[in-house]
């Protein structure tokens, strides 16, 4: 009888089969999709076609009085080019979950106690704390400019900035929560409930036009923090001195994830042009920073430091590799947001992000980043 | 249902660098992505108490919004060529924050930055006096 042929756990005809089914989409965006765009932008598209921008782009028609044609095209490139490089990825990582089982275990569930799952619980609440402690406070202040309120994304279903009342109880609400998800009663409600709340917040925090980035690594892990409690209260049930955290493995990815995002739009938005000195130049000029204006005034520190940058935000998934890469990029990122904040001015000498290092450097059992480096 | 739980928001995390847009909890990550290829901006705001008075810087603080929000929102005002209903909303917000400074004028200013240096240009002035 006859073998087939296996990628993976897979059967080689299902790859083909996927790989042939993305390569026909393309050729189908090449040929007709963009011909499309280009007929919209002219108001000549087909009505099924006019319908679909208007409800997934429905800006399209006020942007295309500003913008040239040449703009929307390379915006469904980049969406395409995303989609590909994403959907690769993914394959990617498909590809080593079904044939490295074993490696796969040891990575996706680092092994740890209950009692350290409660550190890092507490060490949540306490940058939670930190972050939102004013928030209050900046929310009812933020009230005098509530003329200038555009709400985003599903905030648009109450379009108008929250009453003081509303905003202090979302806080209290939030306090409360965060507080109480420490003890052992209804834990996982009160800090799903934190969580909720927390995310609340800071929608109306960027109501104003401008979003902000100072919380996004701590919005991710925290989506994870009901699952690490479901884990450890399982864990202490049935008395195991280790439990397969996995939560714990999908807070340290969905951070390592918003470096790469970061590194990548880098180079898919401003291209090899992004790494040039002038243009880190021009952003160390308009931040006005003391020590920004001095590597301004050397041309190869403006060259080296975007290069190193971006090698740190791409190659973050190293934390991954072994605990002596995982200890040098977290020591190189502690210096990435400190350069950042004494550059460009942007966050703090302490930020949740190198904060939230905490959770990489706990010490976990029968992983192969346990092993001595 | 925990794997299609983790499943969906890890398909949520990549959604907003794939759409190229904020999807709010996840967003997209594109700050200083940008190339600067000719010059950065900002924007800053002042103000006249008296027709022929001095220019007094407007501190943003007033309205419980930070220097960078405010530029951003006068950016946004700006090109979108609103800048009347930009006045109409500082004004309500002024009134808002019972600011009791009397205005003879407003001034909104762009400064460029360019590799080169700084300069500024006046986009924008709403004079009161000649009201």
């Amino acid at each position: 009888m006859m073998r087939r042929k296996h990628l993976g756990r897979k059967p080689l005809y299902w790859w083909l089969f996927l790989v042939g089914l993305h390569l026909a989409g393309l050729l189908l965006y090449v040929l007709y999709i963009r011909s499309l765009i280009t007929a919209a932008y002219q108001g000549e598209a087909p009505d099924w076609f006019t319908q679909l921008i208007k409800g997934l782009y429905p800006r399209f028609f006020t942007e295309q009085h500003r913008f040239p044609m040449a703009f929307f095209l390379e915006k469904a490139d980049q969406i395409l080019l995303r989609y590909l490089l994403f959907i690769s990825m993914a394959g990617g990582v498909y590809y080593f979950y079904t044939s490295y089982q074993q490696p796969w275990r040891k990575l996706t569930q680092p092994q740890i106690t209950p009692q350290q799952a409660y550190w890092l619980r507490i060490a949540w609440v306490v940058i939670s704390l930190w972050a939102a402690y004013d928030w209050q406070g900046i929310l009812l202040n933020m009230h005098r400019a509530a003329a200038f309120y555009a709400p985003i994304s599903f905030y648009r279903l109450y379009p108008v900035f929250p009453s003081k009342i509303l905003i202090q109880l979302c806080w209290w609400g939030w306090l409360v929560a965060t507080l109480l998800s420490l003890t052992r009663w209804k834990t996982t409600l009160w800090t799903s409930l934190s969580v909720g709340l927390f995310i609340i917040q800071q929608g109306w925090l960027w109501g104003f036009h401008k979003m902000d980035h100072t919380w996004a690594s701590l919005n991710y892990m925290s989506l994870w923090m009901p699952l690490l409690v479901v884990q450890q209260q399982q864990a202490q049930r049935k008395e195991k001195t280790f439990f397969p955290a996995s939560a714990l493995f999908l807070i340290q990815v969905s951070i390592a994830f918003v470096y790469l995002q970061a590194g990548l739009e880098k180079l898919l938005v401003g291209g090899w042009g992004w790494l040039e000195g002038a243009t880190f130049r021009t952003f160390l000029l308009s931040a006005q920073t003391d020590m920004g204006r001095w590597v301004a005034q050397h041309d190869f520190l403006c060259q080296l430091l975007p290069v190193l940058g971006i090698i740190f935000e791409l190659g973050f998934l190293a934390v991954f590799i072994s605990k002596f890469w995982r200890i040098i990029w977290l020591i190189a990122g502690i210096l990435f947001h400190l350069g950042t904040f004494l550059l460009l001015g942007a966050g703090w000498y302490i930020t949740p992000w190198t904060l939230l290092y905490i959770f990489y450097i706990f010490p976990q059992k029968n992983s192969h980043l346990a092993k001595p480096v | 249902m925990k794997k299609i739980i983790i499943g969906i928001i890890c398909l949520a995390i990549w959604l907003p660098f794939i759409a190229t847009t904020h999807f709010y909890p996840f967003l997209r990550f594109g700050m200083y992505a940008e190339p600067v290829r000719k010059e950065l901006e900002y924007f800053r705001i002042t103000f006249k108490e008296k027709a022929k008075g001095p220019e007094q810087a407007f501190d943003v603080r007033i309205l419980g919004l930070d220097e960078r929000m405010m530029n951003y929102l006068i950016r946004d005002y700006y090109y979108q060529d609103k800048m009347s209903a930009f006045e109409r909303k500082l004004q309500e917000s002024c009134k808002s924050a019972d600011w009791e400074q009397s205005v003879a004028s407003w001034q909104i200013w762009q400064i460029h930055v360019t590799a080169q240096g700084v300069d500024s240009a006046q986009v924008a002035t709403f004079d009161y006096s000649r009201r």
